[in-house]
C-alpha cells in the first residue's frame, strides 16, 4: 500500500456532526461500506494522533484504530458501517471498540475471532445491595480485604470452585444453568473445541483474572433516568452496588489462539486475500465457521460461570461482613453484559429485515424498549448497559435506544479506552502516587501485581465521562446512573 | 537496570519491552537464532512473573517442549503458545530454556525448559498473557546476531 501524507489521509475522513465522523471508501483498499466513528471534540485527538504516528512511522508497526476500522469494512459480507465507539484503540486486527455485522444471505459472508477477540465474553456484571455507603464505612478495610481473599486474583491464580473434566463440560454446555444446579446461582440469575482450551480453562473458573480486570464495591454518585434506575433496583444516591469485570479466562484465549490458527492456514489454502493478515476469518458456512462459533459459545458460558462464581463469592463476603445473609442483603444481579462475542441477531438493514452475525469488540449491545430479547422488566426502559470505568474512575449503567438500533445495530461503547501504553504509565508514574490519589479520593485497594497499579492508573485511560458524554450526545444510548468506586481489587 | 538487578534475572539478558498502546512488545537478540528465541520466552515468562524473584533450587524440574509450525512465523508462534499454555495449566515458571534443535525444512523446535512452581508468597507477580499474536512479528536472522519482535495480547 502506498503510503500517503497525513493531509492526504485526512481528505477520507469527513466530519458530519459534532459527534459523527464518516470514513470514506478509499481510505483503505476494497471498502465494501464506509466506516462510522462516535467521538467529541475531547477525545478525537487520540484518534487523529494515531493516524499522525502511522503516516509519519509509514507502515511498520501497527496499525492506527481508524485503518483498522476501514480494513474491516473490506470484508466480505458486512453491511451498514463498520462502527468505531468512542473509546475506540488500535487492537488485534479489529481495533477495540469496532462493530461489525455480517449479512448471514450473503454466502460470502465471514465470522471473524479477531473481531470477537481473545477474552471471549469479556464482560460485566452489576449486583446491587440494599446497603449505603454509610453501612460500608466501619469495615471498610476488613470487607476490602475479605473481597480480595474470597475471590482469586492475578497471575497464576487457582479457582476456588471444585472442578474436573466433567463438570467443567457440563459448564461450558449448560452455562448458568450449570451454575444453578450446583448451587452457586439464583434461580432468577440466569434470565466443542480443543481439549487444549479446557485444559487451560480447568484450574481458572471462578477466578477474577489481571489486566483490566477489577472486582469493584461502588456508591450511586447520580441518578439521570429515575425510572429506569428504579426498575433496576437502585432508588438513592450512596446505595452500594458490586460491578464484576472479568470474561472467559485462558479458556476463551486458547479458543480465540487456536481458531485464529487454523483460520490462517484455511486463508493460505483458500488463497484468501485480506488487507491486514491479522483479519483472519472463515466463510460462517465453512467448517472453520462453524467451529469457531461453537467454541466461541461454550467459552462464553465459561465467562458466564466465572461471573456467575465470583457473585457466589461475593455474596458469601457481604455475608460474613454483615453477618447476614445475601438474601436480606438484597444481592440481586442487576445485569451481566458481554462486551466481547459476535451474536446472530434480527435487524433491519436499508428497509429490509436482516438475519445479521453482529461481532463487538470492545463494545455492549444496547437493545432499545420493547425489543423482544430483553427481560420484561427492562421492556420500558431498554437493555441496561454497563460500562466499567478504569481504576479509581467512576461506572455508567446506560440504557439503549431506538436510534442506536437504527445506527449501531443496537451497540455502544465498553469503557475508558487506553489512551497511552503500559510501558509509558509505568515509566511515567509511580506506585505511590497512584495509590496516594486513590486514597485520597477514599478507594480502598487491593492488587496482587505492583506494576499493575501504574499500567491501570486513571491517567492510562480516556475520560471515561466524555466516552460516555459521546455516546448519550449522538443518541446510540443514554445515561441512566452514575457509580463512584470505594474499593477495588484487582489482579 | 542496576548490575545486581540484571544478575537476579539469570539467563535473561538480551531484552527490551516496547511500546504499543494496549499490549506489549517483546524485543530479544543474541548471537544465534537459538539464543534469541530462549530470550524471547524467558521475556514472555518475565512479563507474567518477574525472574528475578525466582530461584531454581532443588525443587526445579525440567520439561522437554515440541512444537510445530508450518512457518517460521508460526514456529514462534507455537512455541510461545505452548509455553504459555505450560505455564496456564501446571504453573511452571521456566527461568532457563535451551533450545535442542530447530528443523527449519519441516519447522519444529525441540526445547528445554527449567523452571519452579509458582509460589505468590515468594514470587512477585506481573500481568496475564493472554495469548501470542502475528502482529508486528519478526524473527530478523544474520549470520551474527537475530532479532525478534513480537507483540502479546494482555
Amino acid at each position: 500500500m502506498a503510503s500517503r501524507s497525513f493531509e492526504e489521509e485526512l481528505k477520507f475522513i469527513e466530519k458530519i456532526d459534532s459527534v459523527r465522523y464518516r470514513v470514506k471508501k478509499g481510505f483503505v483498499p476494497n471498502m465494501n461500506v464506509d466506516g462510522m466513528i462516535y467521538v467529541n471534540d475531547s477525545i478525537k485527538d487520540y484518534l487523529y494522533d494515531e493516524l499522525e504516528q502511522y503516516s509519519i512511522r509509514g507502515v511498520n508497526g501497527f496499525l492506527p484504530a481508524v485503518k483498522q476500522i476501514a480494513n474491516v469494512a473490506s470484508l466480505p459480507g458486512i453491511v451498514g458501517h463498520s462502527l468505531g465507539m468512542p473509546d475506540i484503540h488500535s487492537g488485534y486486527g479489529f481495533s477495540i471498540g469496532n462493530v461489525a455485522a455480517f449479512d448471514t444471505e450473503d454466502p460470502l459472508s465471514v465470522v471473524s475471532p479477531g473481531g470477537v477477540g481473545f477474552d471471549i465474553n469479556c464482560g460485566v456484571r452489576l449486583l446491587r445491595t440494599n446497603l449505603t455507603e454509610k453501612d460500608i464505612e466501619p469495615i471498610k478495610e476488613q470487607l476490602c480485604q475479605s473481597l480480595f481473599d474470597h475471590v482469586p486474583v492475578g497471575v497464576g491464580s487457582k479457582g476456588v470452585i471444585p472442578m474436573n473434566m466433567k463438570t467443567l463440560n457440563q459448564a461450558l454446555e449448560m452455562g448458568i444453568d450449570w451454575s444453578m444446579g450446583e448451587g452457586y446461582a439464583w434461580c432468577e440469575d440466569k434470565e466443542h473445541f480443543s481439549e487444549r482450551a479446557k485444559k487451560r480453562g480447568l484450574p481458572q473458573l471462578g477466578t477474577l483474572g489481571a489486566g483490566n480486570h477489577y472486582l469493584e464495591v461502588q456508591v450511586v454518585d447520580e441518578i439521570f433516568d429515575k425510572a429506569a434506575a428504579n426498575k433496576m433496583g437502585v432508588d438513592r444516591k450512596g446505595q452500594i452496588c458490586i460491578m464484576i469485570h472479568s470474561g472467559s479466562r485462558g479458556l476463551g484465549h486458547q479458543v480465540a489462539t487456536d481458531a485464529l490458527t487454523l483460520m490462517e492456514k484455511a486463508m493460505a489454502r483458500d488463497h484468501i486475500h485480506l488487507n491486514d493478515k491479522q483479519l483472519a476469518c472463515s466463510r460462517i458456512n465453512s467448517q472453520e465457521g462453524q467451529d469457531y462459533l461453537a467454541g466461541m459459545s461454550a467459552a462464553a458460558n465459561f465467562a458466564w460461570v466465572n461471573r456467575q462464581s465470583m457473585t457466589f463469592l461475593t455474596r458469601q463476603a457481604f455475608a460474613k461482613a454483615f453477618n447476614s445473609t445475601p438474601d436480606d442483603l438484597d444481592m440481586h444481579v442487576i445485569y451481566d453484559v458481554s462486551h466481547n462475542i459476535a451474536k446472530f441477531e434480527d435487524h433491519t438493514v436499508n428497509g429490509r429485515p436482516k438475519r445479521l452475525l453482529v461481532h463487538r469488540k470492545g463494545a455492549t449491545r444496547a437493545f432499545a424498549p420493547h425489543h423482544p430479547l430483553i427481560p420484561v422488566d427492562y421492556q420500558f426502559t431498554g437493555q441496561p448497559v454497563l460500562i466499567g470505568g478504569t481504576m479509581g474512575t467512576c461506572s455508567y449503567v446506560l440504557t439503549g435506544t431506538e436510534l442506536g438500533m437504527q445506527e449501531t445495530f443496537g451497540s455502544t461503547c465498553h469503557g475508558a479506552g487506553r489512551a497511552c501504553s503500559r510501558n509509558k504509565s509505568r515509566n511515567n508514574l509511580s506506585y505511590t502516587d497512584v495509590l496516594d490519589s486513590l486514597q485520597s479520593k477514599g478507594i480502598s485497594i487491593r492488587v496482587a501485581s505492583p506494576k499493575l497499579v501504574m499500567e491501570e492508573a486513571p491517567e492510562s485511560y480516556k475520560d471515561v465521562v466524555q466516552v460516555i458524554e459521546t455516546c448519550h450526545t449522538a443518541g446510540i444510548s443514554k445515561k441512566a446512573i452514575k457509580l463512584r468506586p470505594i474499593m477495588v481489587i484487582k489482579g | 537496570m542496576s548490575n545486581e538487578k540484571s544478575e537476579k534475572l539469570g539467563q535473561l539478558n538480551k531484552f527490551e519491552y516496547l511500546d504499543h498502546t494496549a499490549d506489549i512488545m517483546f524485543h530479544t537478540w543474541g548471537d544465534s537464532l537459538e539464543e534469541a528465541l530462549e530470550q524471547v520466552v524467558l521475556t514472555m515468562m518475565n512479563y507474567m512473573v518477574e525472574l528475578e524473584t525466582v530461584e531454581l533450587d532443588d525443587t526445579a524440574t525440567e520439561q522437554t517442549i515440541s512444537v510445530q509450525g508450518h512457518d517460521m512465523d508460526s514456529l514462534l508462534f507455537a512455541l510461545l503458545d505452548e509455553f504459555l499454555f505450560v505455564f496456564n495449566t501446571e504453573f511452571i515458571i521456566f527461568k532457563q530454556v535451551t533450545i535442542k534443535s530447530i528443523d527449519k525444512e519441516n519447522f519444529t523446535i525441540e526445547a528445554i525448559g527449567k523452571g519452579v512452581e509458582l509460589d505468590k508468597s515468594k514470587h512477585t507477580t506481573g500481568t496475564e498473557i493472554k495469548a501470542i499474536t502475528y502482529s508486528c512479528m519478526k524473527i530478523d536472522e544474520k549470520p551474527d546476531r537475530t532479532d525478534i519482535h513480537c507483540i502479546v495480547d494482555i
